[in-house]
């Protein structure tokens, strides 16, 4: 499969009063055409930075420190905002947390959606256009399965419900027919029955659009269903990588054994939910070593000391844990057999 | 909807109400303080033949001006006159205080509305230069210049225009509002204007570029322009048509406030500049007691300023979008999914 979208050792930085936060931190992966990436990891943990910047909508006191964002064989990372303008939109686009915010108080959504149109067809401020753009935006709205679309383009973003809402941003995001969508926790403010809708929503225009999509999220169990292949982010690093197959059933890294005992169907019929221990640690000055091995009770001595490299365990499957190296101790996941439950859950 | 008529009736007396007790009191303030303040009256009337006057010739002479009663007879006095639309006649000019300021308010309107439009227009324009070079150099050169403009009292700076441009190099005028004899001369009149002009507007412009400055700064750090910039938008199209477009109404109902504001920039300028506006008139009519026309003038313009606070409160309420969206809190959340 070609790769639509490679990023290379990518190190993104915030430089604040306090120091430099090392947000992303030589992170690399790549996306395939047609499929679906989660991205997975706790908050802060740099997964919307990573999105973001590959956009780069990222604010002023960001950089990018080093490596390269390659988007369908072409460098952009030098890319000025202005030649970043013509590519957001029709080769990627995005869709955000929180569709209340995102979108504009004091503009109706048929207007909001109708800007990406126009703008995306070249249509901007033209005569006679309104009439194609207004056929085009309920195009769309019927696209992301909004009822009564003639009657709901009129209404203001206050009007609708955040499902709703989320749809509309969706719509808006897909006026260009982007080859890579970025979906940055598009679930998380909404309740759970939407999440569900939403994110099969998502799949279905994904595979009628073939898009690309990176769909970001800090759980595990929502993106089950839909991920072709998952990546695991910790402390601004990608700790695993691999088919969803292979990390929900053969998961290596002991993060992501916490991440998935962290999730509600794994602690079925005890008191407690498992919660991994510990905080993680600030990024303004990542400790030496692997960054999880203080919360991490399979922390072998030289975590403390050394980063590990990503080791191979299949062409698609890493991991960067030195519990791969051949040297370690073989420990058995604790989460084992217990996998398959979990998925079919969701 | 009975509910809602009733709801604005009752609104919209409150706010009469208001301004009814505002102006007694204020007329109330302005009667008093004026009659108190030291200075003879007698002396706008009369002229310098009050030095020569005999004592009886002086009470004869209150006694017509209606001066020698108690203060708040003659309050009652003015006041029954004044509903009567009624408010007597100017010591100075001899005629009825109306016909006076009539002859002037057009003066004042057109410094005070000039200025104003030009205020209303450019701050925006100079609000949205220093949020696009945000914190680089023009955004800091027009903040300090900003700042130090607003700051300069405005008799002071009219003094400087008036030196550098009348006197030294001689290129405006520096006084009146027309040539002698040019009253409608269209030309000599833009030309008396621009001194004035220049020093309302300058003195005022940076308050409310800076308003302009600070809601916009809020509003491109908001979440709808990462999504504007994600579909593809160019940086100008969502500072204009989006942020400018949520600053205008808050920024529309601050101007409304503003008019008094402004207003009382024009009447310091007037002041200076010896145009024949409301400005001048109220200085001399505070300074000589000519008790008619200071009650006239400063009504009038207690009338604009309390007016203008009224309809920007006003403005304001009806655009809030909260209370908007409290209004129109049934009609929300009807269509889930």
């Amino acid at each position: 499969m070609k790769d639509l979208l490679e990023v290379r050792n990518l190190s993104i930085s915030f430089d604040t009063r306090r120091g430099e936060i090392q947000a992303v931190r030589d992170v690399s992966f790549n996306l395939h055409s047609g499929e679906i990436l989660a991205l997975v990891g706790e908050s802060g943990c740099g997964k919307s930075v990573l999105c973001k910047s590959i956009m780069k909508l990222l604010h002023g006191n960001s950089r990018i420190k080093s490596g390269n964002i390659i988007v369908d064989g072409e460098d952009i990372t030098g890319y000025c905002e202005r030649d970043m303008q013509k590519l957001r939109g029709n080769v990627f686009s995005m869709i955000f947390q929180d569709p209340m915010t995102v979108l504009n108080p004091t503009i109706t959504v048929g207007k909001q959606i109708g800007e990406a149109v126009s703008i995306q067809t070249g249509l901007y401020g033209k005569r006679r256009a309104s009439v194609k753009v207004h056929e085009r935006v309920i195009e769309l709205m019927k696209q992301v399965k909004i009822d009564h679309p003639e009657e709901r383009y009129f209404s203001y973003p206050h009007e609708l419900s955040g499902g709703m809402r989320q749809r509309i941003v969706m719509a808006i995001a897909l006026a260009g027919n982007p080859k890579i969508l970025l979906a940055d926790e598009p679930t998380t403010a909404l309740d759970v029955t939407i999440q569900s809708q939403i994110l099969e929503l998502l799949k279905e225009i994904q595979k009628n659009n073939k898009m690309s999509v990176i769909l970001v999220s800090h759980d595990l169990g929502a993106v089950a269903s839909v991920a072709d292949r998952v990546a695991v982010m910790y402390a601004g690093k990608i700790v695993e990588i691999g088919t969803a197959e292979e990390v929900y059933y053969d998961p290596r890294h002991p993060y992501t054994w916490g991440l998935l005992r962290s999730l509600p169907a794994f602690s079925k019929g005890r008191d407690e939910l498992y919660t991994i221990p510990g905080m993680p640690p600030t990024l303004i000055n990542p400790p030496m070593g692997d960054a999880f091995a203080c919360r991490n009770e399979y922390a072998l001595e030289i975590d403390y000391k050394e980063m590990p490299p990503m080791f191979r365990i299949t062409d698609t499957h890493y991991a960067a844990t030195w519990l791969l190296h051949e040297q370690a101790p073989k420990i058995v996941s604790p989460v084992g057999g217990m996998v398959s439950d979990v998925r079919n859950s969701y | 909807m009975m509910h809602r008529r009733a709801e604005l009736l009752i609104y919209c007396i409150k706010k009469i109400l208001s301004f009814v007790i505002s102006i007694v009191f204020l007329s109330l303030v302005v009667f008093y303080i004026s009659r108190w303040a030291p200075g003879d009256p007698l002396v706008s009337y009369y002229g310098d033949r009050v030095e020569k006057m005999s004592p009886e010739e002086r009470e004869w002479a209150e006694e017509r001006l209606g001066l020698n009663d108690p203060v708040y007879v003659q309050y009652i006095r003015w006041a029954q006159n004044a509903l009567h639309g009624s408010f007597g006649i100017s010591y100075k000019y001899k005629t009825d205080v109306t016909e006076v300021i009539g002859g002037r308010i057009g003066n004042t309107l057109l410094l005070g509305g000039i200025g104003f439009l030009l205020i209303f227009l450019l701050a925006p324009v100079v609000g949205i230069l220093c949020v696009w070079y945000e914190n680089k150099l023009p955004d800091k050169m027009i903040s300090r210049v900003g700042t130090i403009s607003s700051c300069i009292p405005e008799f002071w700076f009219s003094l400087v225009l008036i030196l550098v441009f009348s006197v030294i190099f001689k290129i405006l005028p520096g006084s009146g509002a027309y040539d002698i004899g040019k009253s409608n001369d269209v030309l000599s009149r833009i030309r008396h204007l621009i001194l004035p002009l220049a020093v309302v507007v300058i003195s005022h412009i940076w308050y409310y570029a800076y308003m302009v400055r600070n809601k916009l700064l809020e509003e491109v750090r908001a979440d709808y322009v990462l999504l504007a910039k994600a579909k593809g938008l160019s940086r100008s199209r969502i500072l204009l048509g989006h942020c400018l477009r949520n600053v205008m109404p808050s920024y529309i109902s601050i101007m409304a406030i503003s008019i008094p504001h402004i207003l009382g920039g024009t009447y310091i300028v007037e002041t200076v500049f010896s145009y024949p506006g409301i400005g001048t008139l109220a200085y001399e009519s505070a300074r000589y007691k000519d008790y008619n026309l200071l009650m006239l003038v400063c009504i009038l313009s207690g009338v604009v300023v309390i007016f203008c606070n009224i309809i920007g409160q006003a403005i304001n309420e009806r655009i809030d979008p909260r209370i908007k969206a409290e209004k129109t809190g049934e009609a929300l959340e009807v269509e889930v999914l």
